[in-house]
């Protein structure tokens, strides 16, 4: 073991703990950011996108590995990822409508991706990673019991 | 949800086998402030940790560790 940089199970220990907070708070910035460009700033989209493609990347990133690994989060029955679908596209729908209005003609499709689309994406790719986290744990569990 | 806490003689087995922290730590494999964080009941030791003390100081997980009692708040 390298005596200059010694790395055991409680030094992981606290560095994960560390990590998962420091993870969240930056996070949040590039949010809180990402927020204060498009909205206070009112800048257009080329300014942000760097932004956003990073913290969409961090995000489902480590939240699809930690789904995946962890294999313990409950899956999701249809009728359940229906409902969760519709409440999150309400809450996307309610306040997009109230503060940019009804959309005009030509504003439908991009309008339609962000209520219908960034929704399914959510919950399917949960849906996905938890049934395969799921999987990938019933197999270890099964393979070991043989 | 109830704390459980451990209890630990792992100072009184490494002395008894008369050893440093620093010794014991390099047969382990682990930092010298790790078994310190052990013997001080600040640090709970995986299972694999704790075999391997109680490997190197000849005793077993029952003379080593137990629970101390538990905790409501």
């Amino acid at each position: 073991m390298n005596k200059w940089f010694q790395i055991d199970e409680q030094t992981e220990t606290v560095s994960g703990r560390l990590s998962v907070i420091f993870l969240g708070l930056t996070q949040i910035g590039l949010y809180l950011a990402l927020m204060y460009q498009r909205y206070v700033l009112d800048l257009p989209p080329d300014y942000y996108n760097d932004l956003a493609i990073i913290l969409a990347f961090s995000v489902l990133g480590y939240w699809g590995a930690c789904l995946f690994l962890g294999g313990v989060i409950p899956t999701l029955s249809f009728r359940r990822a229906i409902f969760i679908y519709a409440v999150i596209c309400m809450t996307i729908a309610v306040p997009h409508t109230i503060i940019r209005g009804w959309p005009a003609g030509t504003e439908w499709n991009s309008r339609l991706l962000v209520i219908l689309g960034l929704p399914a994406g959510l919950v399917g790719g949960y849906a996905l990673m938890a049934y395969l986290g799921k999987k990938r744990l019933e197999k270890i569990i099964s393979s070991e019991s043989d | 949800m109830k704390e459980i806490l451990i209890g630990n003689k792992v100072r009184l087995a490494r002395v008894a086998k008369d050893l440093t922290q620093e010794q014991l730590a390099i047969k382990v494999g682990v930092t010298r402030q790790t078994i310190g964080l052990i013997e001080a009941g600040k640090y709970n030791p995986s299972i694999k940790l704790c075999l391997l003390i109680a490997k190197f100081t000849d005793t077993t997980l029952n003379d080593l560790f137990w629970m101390d009692g538990e905790d409501d708040e």
